[in-house]
């Protein structure tokens, strides 16, 4: 630990002969023993040599106690730092204080065992508690507890009786650190520790773990890897265009949920509604795989397919997802059934794979399993993406959809109100202002980037039963493969409560009234933006792809 | 046949005796001797540091590591020896676990005793020792567990480094000794009961040590010296007869 080698260079310090502390005599009735020092010479030194307040140096001096590397003299059981007369020593480096060498059960034993014999049976109650447990607990070392407990006090008697103080003392003081009293501190408590061999073994570095290493090393030059500047950009990219979708910094319309008890979000953002709200709408636009996982957004997709006659390829999309993520058993009747109506010639609603693919599937399908349709799934799915898709969001469909959204109202904050009040007070705002689609949108005064990159996505989306078909969160920006599964992890359980900050958002708080005048100016910049994200999200789905390839499937394990 | 059979039988458990006395007794100087290494690694970077020390942290366990050997040759012959009684086995297994328990020991405090060795070389002017308040030598402590009348320091040698060198060396071959032991006799720890003081020799004869070691427990002074106060009581009452025997002699030739 840090702390300990700064207090080991600390006491060594002090023992310099030239700046180190003075050392004084301790008086006992015959012997004098040297090198004790006095709290004060203690505080005094650390204020002068390290430049720091009286206060800190006191404080750092009793710490340095505490953690046993000066011991008190005269108040055995108290290891605190007085700034008085009270005289100290220092403590052997062998009884230092040690996360590498912690007091062993067995020492602790021969130590009451030595104390058991010296003192012939009149131990404190808790020492007596360890020993009785310890006795249990080593029952069958016993025999070398005792031998040794007596073989070092007969050593201990060949010195010179000042030793045999200082040694005796030195010693208790390391167990009164090391095995503290019941109430008292214990400083070497910690958070647990990592089981990290390495530090307690001299490793043995033979050929097998030099060869392990290489292999290691070989394995890890291979993979792949972006660039930290593009996979940052990327990620600030995302961020951005995610921002005003992100309850937590953007404010939830009309009412978060969890503050005010208000379902109306809920309401407002169900699987199918026929006025969907604006974000929600906008949020089809950023990829694909928004549109296809929105339920509302998906059956859209589908009206607009149909229009065009090209429906079969969702369909086939959905058959095949079906297979992957249903049922084992019923893998096989899913596999006839999809070759029946998309693969087979002539079939009813026949796909357009391309030749390679068709045959390797054809191939597949000897031997069913789940992924067999994974090729062509893909190909399908590209094909919808690069085509359908921008059709799409150029379309009538999309753009009358979008007009018609809603910008729902955000509420004043009533959560002390009846709930039947507040339910019924977006139609009273909306009474008030003649223009229902005014697009507060309110952004939090403080503006801080909270920095919440993972979006609490709509909550009430991950309720459809389609939420389950592993959330193919596949960003078509090029991020680390590393950040979508950690995302799509977090969106999950943003079903539970408490989730969402108990920190309250500050668009919850009450309207502010400077928020009226942004109306007209909002809804300009609101069409601007729309059309920005649109070209931005278009260039890059082409420019894209195959990351998308590599990094939205694979995501899905 | 029968006789001579059970002649060879009683050769037989008189050599098991033998050998488990040996043992024994190894063990005893084994424990000495680690025993010995543990006091004197408490004044490693203390203020009786010196390169005496060092040397005799040295022979203290260069003599442990011998005994060490002898031991475990010893005890493994004799554990691996199928035909061994059950009386006998559990004995055998009683003197392993101390065995075991005591190279543990030894090597921790070879481990330490590298690791401060490192941390405060005597060689190094510039690194202060601690001042810890011991003084004094360590001379009869090393003797006592070499067993030998004094310790000759060979003042010449740089004892700080050369220890140190082969310190990491011999670190590992305990550790591989233990490693071996653990892997060719296989005994049961738990299974093991301790017998209890009937075999060691218990010090608690000794009561004025006894008073000494808790002298500083209460600086009252009133239990504080004894043993001087019993020379010095002890001085007193001789003069006080010599005077009154004087005077009585003087009495009587007046």
């Amino acid at each position: 630990m840090a702390c300990l080698a700064k207090m080991e260079k600390v006491i060594v310090a002090m023992q310099d002969p030239d700046i180190g502390i003075k050392m004084k005599y301790q008086k006992l009735l015959i012997t004098a023993i040297p090198h004790a020092v006095t709290g004060t010479d203690i505080v005094e030194w650390l204020l002068q040599n390290l430049s720091i307040s009286e206060e800190e140096s006191l404080h750092l001096g009793d710490l340095i106690v505490k953690y046993g590397y000066i011991y008190p003299l005269k108040d055995r059981k108290n290891f605190v730092l007085r700034a008085d007369d009270s005289p100290y020593r220092f403590q052997t480096p062998y009884f230092w204080t040690s996360y590498k060498w912690p007091a062993r059960e067995l020492d602790y034993a021969i130590y009451l065992a030595k104390k058991n014999i010296t003192r012939q049976g009149d131990l404190l109650d808790y020492e007596k508690d360890s020993y009785n447990l310890l006795h249990k607990r080593i029952n069958h070392t016993w025999d070398f507890v005792v031998m040794q407990a007596s073989e070092q006090l007969r050593a201990a008697k060949q010195r010179r009786k000042s030793d045999r103080i200082v040694l005796d003392c030195q010693e208790q003081a390391y167990w009164f650190v090391n095995r503290p009293p019941p109430g008292a501190i214990n400083i070497m408590e910690s958070a647990p520790k990592r089981n990290n061999i390495h530090t307690t073994k001299v490793k043995l570095k033979n050929s097998a773990f030099y060869k392990r290493e290489i292999e290691y090393y070989k394995k890890a030059l291979t993979r792949s890897r972006v660039k930290s500047s593009l996979s940052l950009e990327g990620f600030v990219k995302r961020c951005d265009q995610y921002l005003p979708h992100d309850p937590i910094v953007s404010g939830c319309l009309p009412c978060n949920p969890w503050i005010t008890s208000g379902t109306l979000f809920w309401t407002l953002n169900a699987d199918i509604v026929t006025i969907p709200t604006r974000l929600r709408v906008e949020r089809w636009a950023f990829n694909f795989g928004e549109l296809l996982h929105d339920p509302l957004g998906h059956q859209q997709f589908r009206y607009f397919l149909e229009r065009e006659f090209s429906a079969e390829n969702l369909s086939f999309w959905e058959a095949c997802e079906d297979v992957q993520y249903g049922e084992q058993s019923k893998v096989e009747e899913k596999m006839e059934a999809i070759f029946e109506q998309f693969l087979a010639a002539g079939a009813s609603k026949w796909v357009n794979i391309d030749s390679k693919t068709m045959e390797k599937t054809l191939d597949g399908l000897q031997i069913p399993h789940r992924y067999v349709f994974e090729d062509a799934q893909m190909h399908i799915y590209m094909l919808m993406k690069k085509d359908s898709y921008p059709r799409y969001l150029k379309s009538d469909m999309y753009k009358s959809i979008l007009a018609r959204s809603i910008v729902p109202p955000e509420t004043k904050k009533r959560s002390f109100l009846h709930p039947f009040l507040s339910s019924m007070v977006p139609f009273l705002r909306w009474h008030r202002h003649s223009n229902p689609g005014s697009a507060q949108m309110f952004y939090p005064k403080d503006g801080d980037g909270k920095g919440k990159d993972m979006t609490v996505s709509q909550l009430c989306r991950f309720s459809h039963p389609m939420a389950n078909l592993g959330v193919f969160t596949g960003p078509n920006i090029p991020i680390h493969s590393e950040d979508a599964p950690s995302w799509s992890q977090s969106s999950l359980p943003s079903f539970c409560p408490g989730i969402l900050p108990a920190a309250t958002s500050p668009s919850c708080s009450c309207t502010d009234p400077k928020s009226l005048p942004l109306n007209t100016d909002e809804v300009s910049l609101e069409t601007q933006d729309y059309t920005n994200l649109e070209d931005t999200k278009i260039s890059e789905n082409k420019g894209a792809e195959a990351e998308e390839d590599e990094f939205g499937w694979t995501t899905r394990c | 046949m029968p006789v001579q059979s059970s002649k060879v039988a009683d050769e037989g458990t008189a050599n098991a005796a033998k050998a488990r006395d040996e043992c024994r007794a190894l063990l005893d100087s084994l424990n000495k001797v680690t025993g010995c290494y543990k006091h004197l690694a408490i004044g490693v970077g203390g203020s009786s540091d010196c390169s005496n020390l060092r040397d005799e942290l040295r022979r203290t366990r260069e003599r442990s590591q011998d005994l060490a050997g002898l031991i475990r040759n010893k005890l493994t012959a004799l554990l691996r020896d199928r035909n061994l009684g059950r009386e006998e086995r559990a004995e055998m297994e009683r003197l392993w676990v101390i065995f075991s328990s005591n190279l543990e020991s030894f090597q921790v405090d070879m481990c330490k005793v590298l690791e401060l060795g490192q941390g405060f070389p005597l060689s190094v002017a510039k690194k202060p020792l601690i001042q810890t308040g011991v003084s004094g030598g360590t001379s009869e402590v090393a003797a006592r567990a070499l067993s030998v009348q004094n310790i000759a320091h060979d003042t010449s040698l740089d004892v700080d480094n050369l220890e140190l060198d082969e310190l990491e060396e011999q670190i590992e071959t305990v550790d591989r000794m233990m490693e071996n032991m653990e892997m060719k006799v296989n005994v049961l720890r738990w299974t093991v009961e301790a017998k209890g003081d009937a075999y060691h020799s218990v010090i608690s004869n000794d009561a004025s040590s006894v008073a000494l070691l808790s002298a500083e427990e209460e600086m009252r002074g009133s239990r504080c010296c004894d043993r001087e106060r019993c020379l010095v009581s002890m001085l007193f009452c001789t003069v006080a007869l010599i005077a009154v025997v004087l005077s009585v002699c003087v009495v009587n030739l007046a």
